[in-house]
């Protein structure tokens, strides 16, 4: 199933921009956790292949930038004005305000659209059910969800000094 | 024009993110050839992955009860974005407060004779009912301290325990592991104390690790690790791997092999050492625990090394360059 879908994969990453570097690590990463979690056979691998791929770099990047964060804290403390001890702290903290601004961002939405996002996020029920459930249609229901992710996109965004991309390096 | 087009590649990246949930084939295949048509595609679709990863359930207010009450400090709030403050801060910090007058209460129920220790020996699991509706399965090798007189608190002295614990907002649910504290918010969770590593995996529901201090909010998926000495690091994990330890399963991203050995000698109830030169080699992939010779032979042999027995364990090492 892999082997068969390398190619797919690889186009994959670096239309995600993963440098050939990352994208072999992803592809080795993901590569071990299929062999060793005996998965029975997948319909539709593709979906499948790409959705770990793309959690896989999301973390790898997600990681990469707490780290930045944190090194820049250790900088401040060795170097900087302000004298901190706790750079880990400082990182944590960091990742606090960026889930305080969101959460601020949530609670200014209409309480359908909280429903209905929690339902999907948090609950992980497809569209559909969801639909089924309000009786309102399906494109009703994403038209919800777009409003919640573009105030938590726009609210992680400010915090970030609204840099074109979230990545430091 | 250009932030027009920048919110317009933003908004068609949430519609991505969104279709993609339970996107087909063909829907992936659409999705590449958008991300090609324009580099800008991507860095889109990675801001609304980092949002979407930041979720927590607790930033919703709960459902049937809307007292979202931000008022005052609301546009200073935004404007300083320090100190913004929802409903969930507002209660993040109450639950802190109550945890100063639990701390503060600690230092006698140390000493009552209520408190009691339930210990398993490597290889036993052990599941304890915590009253209320709580519960907690301790792994091999693990010691608890719990508290007759104080269903919600719990000390975990060395191990590894999953605990569910019923959600009461009144009384949360407090567990100790030497410096570390980790606060329920109703879940089920896995804590880990080994001689140089303190984890938190947070499979259900969420928790609050050191309330009193940094108070850090964890959400179902997402993992904290503090090795000796060092910062803590956030992390995720697929939750269904998180208490697999249960079914004899485990699983790991990239972990040093020296954790993978401890584990496993709570699993199996025999100690696993390791040679020095493979301590830190990197391992992903997760474990089917049977046999001794079984699982550790199949665990070497997939990352090229060797497993072998030795005086009171097993050793795993490289293997002699002859043989490969």
């Amino acid at each position: 199933m892999f082997l068969d879908n390398r190619g797919k994969l690889l186009r994959f990453l670096t239309a995600r921009r993963a440098t050939p570097d990352e994208a072999e690590d992803v592809l080795q990463d993901l590569f071990v956790k299929l062999e060793t979690h005996a998965i029975g056979p997948i319909a539709e691998p593709l979906p499948y292949l790409c959705r770990m791929a793309d959690n896989l770099l999301v973390d790898r990047r997600r990681s990469a930038a707490a780290r930045s964060v944190r090194e820049e804290a250790w900088m401040e403390t060795q170097f900087g004005s302000e004298v901190d001890d706790r750079p880990s702290a400082e990182r944590l903290l960091i990742s606090r305000e960026t889930l305080a601004m969101m959460s601020d961002a949530l609670a200014q939405l209409p309480d359908r659209t909280l429903t209905i996002f929690r339902r999907f996020r948090i609950d992980g029920a497809p569209q559909r059910e969801i639909a089924a459930e309000l009786g309102i249609s399906v494109s009703a229901v994403e038209k919800h969800l777009h409003k919640a992710y573009k105030a938590i996109v726009e609210a992680q965004a400010s915090l970030d000094g609204d840099s074109p991309h979230p990545l430091r390096s | 024009m250009a932030q027009q087009r920048q919110e317009g590649i933003q908004a068609e990246a949430i519609e991505w993110h969104v279709r993609l949930q339970a996107g087909g084939t063909e829907d992936w295949e659409a999705f590449i050839r958008w991300l090609e048509s324009d580099p800008a595609h991507s860095a889109a679709y990675d801001k609304v992955k980092f949002a979407d990863a930041a979720v927590h359930p607790n930033m919703m207010p709960v459902m049937g009860s809307p007292e979202a009450a931000n008022d005052e400090e609301d546009a200073s709030a935004q404007a300083s974005g320090a100190r913004s403050r929802s409903g969930l801060w507002a209660t993040a910090l109450a639950t802190a407060a109550a945890i100063v007058a639990i701390l503060v209460a600690l230092p006698w129920l140390t000493a009552g004779p209520s408190r009691h220790e339930v210990a398993t020996a490597a290889g036993e699991r052990r599941t304890v009912d915590l009253g209320d509706g709580s519960s907690v399965v301790l792994n091999g090798s693990t010691r608890l301290i719990l508290d007759r007189d104080d269903s919600r608190y719990a000390e975990l002295v060395a191990g590894e325990a999953t605990f569910t614990v019923r959600h009461d907002e009144a009384r949360p649910f407090l567990v100790e592991a030497g410096d570390h504290r980790v606060l329920d918010a109703g879940t089920i969770f896995n804590l880990v104390r080994d001689r140089n590593r303190f984890s938190v995996e947070v499979a259900e529901g969420a928790v609050v690790y050191d309330p009193g201090g940094t108070a850090v909010p964890l959400a179902a998926g997402q993992t904290l690790l503090v090795r000796s000495g060092g910062p803590p690091v956030l992390g995720r994990r697929e939750p269904e791997d998180m208490t697999g330890w249960q079914r004899g399963r485990l699983s790991y991203g990239s972990v040093p092999l020296e954790t993978v050995a401890s584990d496993l000698s709570r699993n199996l109830g025999t100690e696993v050492r390791l040679d020095p030169a493979v301590a830190a080699m990197p391992f992903t992939g997760s474990i089917q625990v049977g046999g001794d010779a079984a699982t550790l032979s199949t665990l070497a042999s997939t990352l090229g090394l060797q497993a072998r027995r030795t005086g009171s364990g097993w050793l795993i090492e490289p293997q002699p360059r002859a043989t490969r």
